[in-house]
């Protein structure tokens, strides 16, 4: 057992850092897993009902036929937005200040895809058929684009992840912290024999490059196809050509939100102050003001247009939704889901503290929850014949299983955080290292480079740079 | 060719290399050859005709209804629930909160109310069929949409879709008489759907195929529904049979929700109820009854909606 | 002013005893006697039949004006009944025409009859017209929009496109892989190579 040399430079401190999540598990991380799964259990005892006895046990009918299970698969496909958006937006735009984020958001994005599609699932009245939508799909229903869709966007993002993540593993095999890590040999395999040479940086760089503009289209027809489900049907709420902008604009707005309290969160629980600062929030929270304007920009054009003309029943809709039984809800997404984040971001006092920056991203997904909820249920809630509007009340069944749904997500990222460093460390000291001088080629390409460099203000200090193999030998 | 280690030459194609491509083909192939019989079998069971074509000819029917609203007063003068609604629910036992077809009453614009009896509007583009990504529910050539609750999902997809909300969903075992467990299940009259599928009004393709009347057509004691062919340009309502064009151009028939496109294959004639003496300020209808045994074995009851 | 109501209603009266003998000539006039329709004998389902009815008076002057309704007995989803086909009113000739399309087979019993209450009866005329099936759909609707060269091709070419992209960095994971085992290789070798020397 050799001792453990004090942490010095950055590069060391960094592996620390990111390394100690992976090499034990504490009391608390246990007991939050531990929490977690008497959620997800709950979820299984209340599946287990609904399975014997049918959709009965919820509080969907006949009139209300979508619920909190339609809201939810919603709600996790726009929060998937986070990852492409972090990580492949703000890497064609070379903001380096994403450096220490986009592993979360990838994680953010995979774990929110596989949450996703099980609430369709929940959502079947029979499940075992699952395998129909294979067998018999219909290229032209919605529902068959969601599929395909949901299937191309998860296991693109799957590889995104861990094309992004592969010098990492290796680090993780060549480090000395890990070396008696049990999961050693799963880092070994998956690294795929990664040395570090100058080939397999420029593969690798290719790759991602490649990589990343392709899932940009993917993510937002996923969105798109998302929004189609209600677009394509003739409900007056629902019967909008802007729903799929809404939709992506929204999930953009939502998914910075969860981004920023993962952030937050990672950052107390792995103490990664160094590298998670304010200025990343401040960014972030940035974005999430700029996502508010565009989602409040979408409510005006949506409702404006809609208000001026009352074409059929939508005097009825907006009458319940801007003041009567529906109220509550859109203010509360409008007022404290879409102003009060934009406010907290703009008002220099509360951009200052990490603190409101976080609040601002919590009610911004408190807001996109009731803003999805209030799409599915108070868009079918709308008479399509003369009686009163019918009443949508979940049962705990429902309760439940999103609740459920919720620490499924959260268990998944609580899972791999322990498997693979949170922060992409290879990125980070790469981006420290000195550009080398004996490739002139790479010096070339970067020269060529459109003038898409955006930097917002870079969160490392402006310390000596180490020395390039970084005293690891 | 290519040189072993040892300097002796080898086949380019060895005999592993051709087992392994071998084997990737067949796979494919069998692949391939299931995914081409699963199209090629769902475009068969969905082109099927229902109903024998007309006369020994070719020409297939074009089912449709003509529920003649001027004689139409919601059984008000019989004293009872609209009749066409019960005896839906009994022939094709209907579970509680279920009409398939269900007499909606509508304000007239000189005060006053009229009914209007809705069954499926069975619809030539039904945004239903469109949006199912199964084909569990398809246009039959007669022009009826029928659901095979053998294939749906369950999703509710459909439900959402439909603008006249004539979808119903199984929320939970339904209780059925005894003697449902006679009949063996089919598309075309939906007994003994499974719950957790969606079931809709199928103009009681089962009996119009037979040359008899749809259970509403044959219960209404006004007549009022009429039930017809567009290819033969004919339908009856039981007691007369009218040439189905020049009715309906006569009597200023329209469709329900026409703007939206739908081109549903039920015609209203205008009225409320005059021809049989009905005032529109009679208002108020006898609620429909559902004869089941709620009380039946493993069978889960519901309501309209959840309050 | 009582009394110019009076006086007008007093008016009133001439005028419509002065108007009787008129309705008494029209009622002298000729009325219809005799029916007589002309159908062709034969013709197929979808043709353009024309039905014509002669209405003339005893005396076989032709009678103008007069509203004849054309019928044919049916029977339909086990519902026997005369369903009527149109009317159309005779002109100076005395001949109303109209042209039936047939959309059922079979020898149809077409009518024609005066229309409303004719005194004294006039029998109505029939003819049996020998319908043979046809073999188009009549009524046909076409759903949809059809773009010349769009198809479910083009999404399975987006999709393919995709996911090749997908296989490629899968492919290009392969290279990385055995980029490394070379470069371990090389480097084994240059250690073994430094050991010998």
């Amino acid at each position: 057992m050799e001792a453990v040399k004090p942490v010095v430079d950055f590069e060391d401190r960094l592996e620390e850092r990111a390394f100690s999540p992976l090499s034990h598990i504490s009391a608390k991380y246990a007991l939050l897993v531990a929490v977690l799964l008497v959620f997800i259990g709950l979820g299984v005892y209340a599946y287990q009902t609904q399975f014997r006895e049918g959709l009965v046990v919820t509080g969907m009918r006949d009139r209300i036929s979508w619920g909190l299970y339609v809201t939810m698969f919603v709600f996790f496909i726009g929060i998937s937005m986070a990852g492409t958006l972090i990580s492949a937006i703000l890497r064609i735009a070379h903001a380096e200040w994403r450096l220490p984020i986009t592993r979360m958001a990838e994680f953010v994005t995979v774990a929110a895809l596989v949450i996703a599609p099980v609430f369709i699932l929940l959502d079947m009245g029979q499940p075992t058929r699952l395998s129909n939508l294979f067998i018999f799909g219909r290229w032209q229903s919605p529902l068959t684009w969601d599929v395909f869709g949901l299937t191309t966007y998860l296991i693109g993002s799957a590889i995104y992840l861990y094309l992004a993540l592969i010098p990492d593993l290796a680090l993780c095999r060549d480090s000395k912290r890990l070396k008696s890590h049990p999961l050693k040999w799963l880092f070994k395999a998956f690294a795929v024999e990664w040395r570090g040479t100058h080939s397999q940086h420029h593969r690798l760089a290719r790759t991602l490059g490649i990589f990343m503009i392709v899932i940009i289209p993917v993510a937002v027809s996923m969105h798109t196809v998302t929004s189609w489900i209600f677009a394509m049907t003739l409900r007056e709420p629902w019967d909008s050509t802007m729903y799929a902008a809404y939709f992506v604009g929204g999930a953009l707005y939502s998914g910075v939100g969860v981004l920023i309290i993962l952030m937050a969160v990672l950052r107390k629980a792995f103490h990664l102050e160094e590298y998670f600062k304010l200025q990343h929030f401040k960014n972030l929270g940035y974005m999430l003001a700029a996502f508010s304007l565009i989602v409040m920009f979408f409510n005006v054009s949506e409702y404006v247009t809609e208000g001026f003309k009352l074409k059929g029943d939508m005097h009825l809709y907006l009458e319940r939704m801007f003041v009567g039984p529906l109220a509550p809800y859109y203010w509360t997404y409008a007022l404290s889901g879409m102003v009060l984040p934009a406010l907290l971001v703009a008002i220099p006092a509360t951009r200052r503290s990490i603190g409101f920056i976080v609040l601002a991203a919590l009610l911004a997904n408190i807001g996109m929850w009731i803003e999805r909820y209030l799409i599915v249920v108070g868009g079918l809630s709308l008479p399509l014949q003369p009686y009163h509007p019918a009443i949508y009340s979940p049962t705990w069944v429902e309760w439940s299983l999103m609740a459920a749904g919720i620490a499924g997500f959260i268990l998944l990222i609580t899972l791999i955080v322990k498997i693979v460093p949170a922060v992409a460390v290879w990125e980070m000291l790469e981006h420290r290292k000195p550009k080398p001088v004996e490739e002139p080629v790479e010096e070339l390409e970067q020269t060529r480079q459109p003038g898409l460099r955006v930097k917002l203000g870079s969160p490392f200090p402006e310390k000596p740079t180490p020395p390039v193999d970084g005293g690891r030998k | 060719m290519p040189e072993n280690n040892d300097g002796t030459t080898r086949p380019a194609l060895s005999r592993r290399t051709f087992l392994k491509l071998a084997g990737a083909g067949v796979l494919g192939l069998t692949v391939a050859g299931q995914g081409l019989r699963i199209l090629t079998a769902r475009a068969e069971s969905r082109t099927e005709a229902t109903t024998a074509p007309i006369g020994k000819g070719k020409r297939l029917r074009r089912w449709s209804a003509v529920i003649d609203l001027r004689r139409c007063d919601g059984c008000q003068s019989a004293g009872t629930a609209p009749q066409c609604a019960e005896a839906c629910i009994r022939g094709r036992f209907l579970p509680e909160p279920m009409q398939w077809i269900e007499v909606y009453e509508h304000e007239l614009p000189g005060g006053g109310t009229r009914f209007m009896p809705t069954p499926c509007m069975q619809c030539q583009n039904p945004p239903c069929v469109n949006v199912c990504p199964v084909a569990a529910t398809w246009s039959t050539p007669e022009g009826i949409v029928l659901i095979d609750q053998r294939r749906c999902i369950g999703c509710r997809l459909c439900m959402a879709a439909c603008p006249y909300e004539r979808r119903f969903f199984l929320w939970g075992d339904p209780p059925l008489p005894p003697e449902a467990a006679l009949v063996d299940y089919s598309p075309v009259h939906q007994i003994g759907a499974p719950k957790g599928t969606v079931m809709k009004c199928d103009f009681c393709t089962d009996m119009t195929s037979s040359g008899r009347l749809p259970y509403c057509a044959q219960a209404c004691p006004n007549n009022a529904i009429y039930f017809g062919d567009l290819e033969e340009d004919l339908a009856t309502n039981g007691r007369n049979v009218v040439m189905l064009s020049s009715f309906l151009s006569n009597n200023g028939a329209f469709r329900s929700k026409e703007d939206l496109g739908t081109k549903p294959r039920v015609y209203y004639i205008p009225g409320q109820g005059q021809d049989v003496g009905r005032s529109p300020f009679t208002k108020g209808l006898k609620p429909v009854e559902w004869p089941w045994d709620k009380t039946t074995e493993g069978a889960k009851t519901w309501k309209r909606s959840s309050r | 002013m009582k009394g110019t109501i009076y006086r007008m209603l007093l008016l009133l009266c001439l005028a419509l005893l002065a108007a009787w003998p008129v309705s008494a000539v029209f009622a002298d006039s000729p009325a219809p006697a005799k029916l007589d329709l002309t159908a062709p004998s034969s013709g197929s389902v979808g043709d353009r039949l024309s039905l014509k009815a002669l209405v003339s008076s005893a005396t076989g002057e032709p009678m103008p004006g007069v509203v004849v309704v054309f019928k044919v007995s049916t029977s339909f989803m086990n519902t026997e009944d005369s369903v009527e086909l149109g009317r159309a009113t005779t002109d100076k000739q005395g001949v109303a025409a109209m042209t039936y399309v047939p959309h059922s087979s079979g020898d149809l019993s077409i009518s024609a009859s005066l229309s409303g209450d004719v005194k004294p009866a006039v029998k109505s005329a029939s003819s049996v017209v020998k319908i043979l099936e046809g073999p188009q759909q009549y009524d046909s609707e076409q759903i949809g929009v059809s773009v010349p060269g769009l198809g479910p091709w083009f999404l399975a070419v987006v999709m393919g496109g995709i996911w090749f992209v997908f296989l490629w960095a899968m492919a290009q994971l392969r290279q990385i892989f055995r980029d490394g085992q070379h470069s371990a290789a090389q480097k084994r070798t240059s250690r073994l190579e430094n050991r010998h020397v």
